[in-house]
């Protein structure tokens, strides 16, 4: 089965293609030059791309042929009269024929099939939206992890929300996610923020939750209830991407960077950190990894496809993506120097 | 593209294009500070009559600020 690689750059939208060893790979692009990408998704031939410009605004766009041409998409828009602006469009996720769309700021818009874009009210008009906060960038609805009976929902530097009726209603899980270190807790805890960095759930198991956040790496076995630290063995508890295996939930990996004040992997080399047992222990995975790196690595461009053996997908800010077909046992390099690496999806 | 006044060729080119209006203007309708439409080299912003007429070689501009370096 070929594997086909969604990465997003400052600079536009690469396609990056392998056979089922993912060895070698054809890079096409860009797709959309000179334009941010900062999510992407594909399905088949089906490939759409949030774009953003300094100039023109944010857009969405569409490929119905695997990326060889593309067409503008209808884009999330704010209600006449709302004071929110649509900064960028940070999430993409497909639920059965509808699309849901994660925007800065803070709103969830949803549409089915090709009907009109429907933003969530109950979100919108939650009783603690006022007292939100942006994160450094922005307020992004960067995760939308859609089910029929629960969905979940991570803003920065809002928290995790769940919802169990649809939509309907929201409810912050944020109980138990508190910095180790007394300063950062007080500077959070006096502005009510939670900033959940990416957040992932076991898709056989919707009580069972993991986040990279501002403040650590956390574990939730209730639905998001109560949460708890998981950090022994990395060497930092500050990051950005997190993702779970396939086929194991107990299996993840993210990636540590150094902390909130420097925005550069931990320790000065690219490592990605492994846990097999749902955080209790993590190991570093560097094999093939540059033994220097002061990049970073942003919120999505941490990515694992679904085969066996699993592949892993990273790519920096220093514009270099890196895959294992291993499980993060051995990596190697793309050819290809990219600009900025803002996200890198697996289409299916 | 052909519309009867200045104004309604402004509004025009807008919608000749998908998606064109959300790259010039904002959702509340303001066009993006770092775009330009120009009517025969007249900024639209300083059009003083919309309803003049059209005639067939006028020519809309839409110039994006160039920056940097």
């Amino acid at each position: 089965m070929d594997t086909r690689l969604l990465i997003g750059t400052n600079t536009g939208l690469f396609i990056a293609e392998s056979d089922e060893r993912r060895k070698d790979w054809r890079i096409s692009g860009p797709h959309h030059a000179g334009w941010q990408v900062y999510t992407a998704s594909g399905h088949g031939d089906e490939v759409m791309a949030a774009l953003s410009s300094g100039v023109w605004g944010p857009t969405l766009q569409r490929s119905q042929d695997g990326g060889r041409s593309w067409e503008p998409m209808d884009t999330p828009a704010f209600p006449e009269g709302s004071p929110r602006k649509l900064r960028q469009v940070w999430s993409l996720a497909n639920q059965d024929g509808t699309l849901h769309a994660g925007v800065a700021e803070a709103a969830l818009f949803s549409r089915k099939g090709s009907g009109a874009w429907e933003m969530n009210e109950a979100l919108e008009s939650h009783p603690t939206r006022e007292r939100w906060l942006p994160g450094a960038g922005g307020l992004c609805l960067h995760t939308i992890l859609p089910d029929r009976d629960r969905t979940y929902i991570a803003i920065s530097s809002v928290g995790v929300a769940r919802s169990d009726d649809g939509g309907r209603s929201w409810e912050l899980k944020n109980d138990g996610v508190v910095a180790a270190d007394a300063d950062l807790a007080a500077q959070f805890a006096e502005s009510q923020a939670c900033c959940t960095h990416k957040l992932v759930r076991d898709p056989a198991n919707a009580d069972l939750l993991f986040q990279q956040n501002h403040v650590g790496v956390f574990r939730s076995a209730d639905g998001g209830n109560s949460w708890e630290r998981i950090e022994s063995g990395l060497p930092s508890f500050f990051g950005f991407g997190l993702v779970m295996h396939p086929k194991d939930s107990r299996t993840l990996y993210n990636c540590p960077i150094v902390s909130q004040e420097v925005h550069m992997v931990a320790e000065g080399r690219l490592s990605l950190y492994r846990t097999r047992d749902a955080g209790d222990h993590w190991e570093s995975l560097d094999r093939g990894l540059p033994e220097q790196c002061f990049s970073n690595v942003l919120r999505d461009s941490l990515a694992i496809d679904a085969q066996d053996p699993a592949g892993l997908y990273v790519g920096t800010t220093g514009g270099e993506v890196f895959a294992s077909s291993d499980e993060g046992e051995s990596w190697s390099r793309l050819p290809a120097s990219f600009a900025r690496v803002t996200c890198v999806k697996v289409a299916s | 593209m052909e519309a009867a006044s200045v104004g309604a060729a402004l509004v025009a080119a807008r919608d000749a294009f998908p998606d064109l209006r959300r790259l010039l203007n904002d959702e509340e309708g303001r066009r993006r500070p770092h775009v330009n439409v120009f009517y025969n080299g007249v900024s639209e912003d300083e059009i003083e009559d919309p309803d003049s007429a059209t005639t067939d070689r006028d020519e809309i501009l839409i110039i994006q600020a160039i920056s940097g370096g």
